[in-house]
């Protein structure tokens, strides 16, 4: 029972990062969008001060210009 | 913009490959931030260094040109910020000019011209170690004197002088106490040369021995096949026994994993999934790092431009240029670089038939593929006894892909109205002993992207796969393999029958879709599919050993030439869109490699199938 549910813990965390991980290389002006929409969510006056934290560590980093595609997005080589 | 923090701003200019990168590293270290200039695509690089009186000193390595009269938006970047007329980037205060001491001629030309700009400058005289050993003498009173800045002796590469050109520069700076004249730049480095250098003889005796052979148009283009074919060999030859440990490694963990874990789910992610699908593909690390220890010598050593100039006439009869080569060399790691590379071509017309055989190089994400499939159907089998039959394989891979390009670039130059050619202008570097630091520290990054890459976007895309190719679980009875009823299986199932004629499986059909992201993940989402749809021996046999045993020679020579074509990496078709600015190039270019992708395919599976191979 205890092993059923810490594998369905794992098993569900795994598969949000990979899907969100995808969909970063995929389309991340999107995934930033997302990520954004959550974190002003997040960070509502109603929401406690922690939540407020969190969503606030969660906006997305802003990347004014594309850089070279080895350096910067490491979706190449 | 970002407010000012700094107490100096200065710029590093100079000619290509005067060492000015390599000054630019060492002054600044790892406080460096790259990104683009805004509205085109060149890179910007600035970096950042404290003086020894704490004065923050900002360093901006602005790229690398020949002259101020700019021919390419690289070169007009240069201009407009040593000019001051740069619209988001301010003047500097001072301008280091990087110069190679080895090569003054040229490159004195060029301070010649910084100096008309009128602005605050240094001249920082590189390579001064291969100056002296070619019997160079250079007086830098004499040469400060007659260019009125003062004159700074460096060895970036070997980190000498960099610590006396800080101390200069935390001097502060002073105005330039001569205004030169634009007229007759060439007479007047002809009364600097005389007035401050002495060389016994005007060129390298080294190089031109060297030169008398790796330049011959027969010779030299057969040591440049030699050499080529020799990294090739050494690439199987080498990396067996590190091969052989990251696979025993694989191996011992994928048991050690199934003894402490209960059959389950997790169990199968654990196994089947990632350390079959991501050991899959580190197995070709070794293989990997071998061929870029090749490229890295062959470029520390100053060979790779002579091989630009050997194929010059080649390319140019292909309809592309002998600036294609640097661009198309680049292409072997990875295809973006390459195609970002081609912004140095400066004619549309030449620029655009690079950009579009670029993704025929083949580079090294194709690398796992070709080697699991060589592996797993060529013997390895002795010729002449001196090279291996794998080998000779790969080679042949290779050529395939270049011949390709080729054949591609000679279509296009058959198809445009513009017949003119254009020359080929290439200053080619002395030959240099390759540092062994700066060696191991290109095959340390190759090992990080890789590594990033294992750990990022392969890893991802296999645990999704295991997820496709796990749910759903079969319906009660039934008698196939799990994967049969699942996404996955279904989807290979549906593809199927497009790639038959190929000679293509439904599990290849599978691999094909992530391959989409990255190409190597094409060889873990082999080894997902086949652990997930097999039994326990599966689960434990090698990839290769498996698919040797379930396909025909046929499909895998099949896959080989479909991957010497198919451009099946989405940042590739995206660069080609950011770097062409147009969708009619981007989709031609990718119907295009489909279509020769699958022509190449077919016709190899029915060839194979003729000759038995079925």
């Amino acid at each position: 029972m205890v092993f059923a549910a810490i594998q369905s813990g794992v098993l569900s965390v795994v598969l949000f990062w990979a899907l969100w991980f995808v969909l970063g290389r995929a389309a991340p002006m999107l995934r930033a969008r997302w990520q954004q929409t959550l974190a002003l969510w997040l960070m509502h006056e109603r929401q406690p001060r922690w939540l407020a934290k969190l969503g606030f560590r969660m906006l997305p980093r802003v990347q004014q210009h594309c850089g070279d595609a080895c350096a910067d997005c490491g979706t190449c080589a | 913009m970002s407010t000012q923090v700094w107490d100096l701003n200065i710029a590093l200019v100079g000619n290509p490959n005067s060492g000015k990168t390599a000054l630019f590293n060492r002054l600044t270290g790892s406080r460096q931030k790259v990104a683009n200039y805004p509205g085109v695509t060149v890179e910007r690089k600035e970096g950042f260094f404290a003086t020894r009186d704490g004065r923050q000193v900002r360093v901006l390595d602005l790229p690398g040109t020949y002259s101020l009269n700019a021919a390419s938006p690289d070169e007009e970047v240069t201009y407009q910020v040593c000019s001051g007329t740069h619209a988001s980037e301010s003047a500097p205060d001072l301008i280091v000019c990087v110069i190679d001491a080895t090569n003054l001629r040229l490159h004195l030309r060029f301070v010649l011209e910084m100096l008309a700009t009128g602005r605050p400058m240094l001249v920082a005289l590189n390579m001064m170690d291969l100056a002296r050993r070619r019997g160079i003498e250079i007086d830098l009173p004499a040469l400060s004197a007659a260019l009125g800045v003062p004159v700074v002796e460096t060895v970036a590469l070997k980190h000498k002088g960099v610590a006396a050109l800080r101390e200069r520069l935390g001097q502060g700076v002073d105005l330039p106490s001569i205004q030169p004249s634009m007229d007759d730049l060439h007479q007047r480095v002809h009364h600097i040369l005389q007035s401050s250098v002495k060389q016994a003889v005007p060129t390298s005796p080294v190089d031109d021995r060297l030169d008398a052979l790796l330049l011959h148009p027969v010779l030299g283009l057969a040591s440049l096949a030699l050499v080529m074919f020799f990294m090739f060999q050494a690439v199987y030859a080498w990396a067996e026994p590190l091969m052989g440990l990251i696979e025993w490694v694989t191996t011992a963990t994928a048991d050690a994993v199934t003894a402490v874990l209960p059959d389950s789910l997790l169990q199968s992610l654990l196994v089947d999934g990632l350390i079959a699908g991501l050991g899959g593909v580190v197995i070709f690390l070794p293989q990997i790092l071998i061929l870029f220890l090749f490229i890295l010598i062959l470029e520390e050593s100053g060979y790779l431009p002579r091989a630009a100039f050997l194929l010059d006439r080649l390319m140019v009869g292909a309809g592309l240029t002998g600036r294609s080569f640097i661009p198309l060399l680049s292409s072997f790691a990875c295809a973006i670089p390459g195609i970002m590379a081609t912004r140095s071509i400066q004619d549309p017309r030449d620029r655009l038939a690079t950009i579009v055989v670029a993704p025929l190089m083949t580079c090294s994400a194709r690398l796992p593929v070709y080697a699991l499939l060589i592996g797993a159907f060529v013997p390895r089998q002795e010729v002449a006894g001196v090279f291996n039959l794998q080998g000779i394989t790969l080679f042949a891979l290779y050529f395939a892909g270049i011949f390709s390009a080729l054949l591609v670039a000679y279509a296009m130059k058959l198809l445009r109205r513009d017949k003119t050619e254009h020359a080929l202008m290439l200053e080619l570097p002395t030959y240099r002993i390759p540092d062994p630091l700066n060696v191991f520290l290109g095959l340390w990054e190759r090992s990080k992207i890789f590594i990033r890459r294992v750990g990022g976007i392969i890893l991802s895309l296999t645990v999704l796969l295991w997820f496709l190719a796990t749910f759903p679980a079969p319906p009660e009875g039934a008698t196939g393999p799990a994967i049969d009823y699942s996404f996955a299986g279904q989807l290979g199932h549906l593809m199927q029958p497009i790639f038959a004629p190929i000679g293509f499986t439904w599990q290849i059909c599978i691999a094909l879709i992530p391959g989409l992201a990255a190409r190597e993940v094409a060889v873990s989402a082999l080894a997902t599919v086949y652990a997930l749809s097999g039994s326990d021996e599966a689960v434990t046999a090698s990839l290769s050993g498996l698919i040797a045993a379930q396909w025909s020679l046929a499909t895998a020579f099949s896959l080989l030439a479909w991957y010497v074509f198919a451009p099946q990496c989405l940042s590739t078709i995206a660069v080609i869109k950011r770097e062409t600015n147009s969708w009619r190039v981007t989709l031609g270019t990718t119907a295009l490699l489909f279509a020769l992708a699958y022509g190449a395919a077919l016709l190899t599976y029915r060839v194979a199938l003729a000759l038995g191979g079925g």
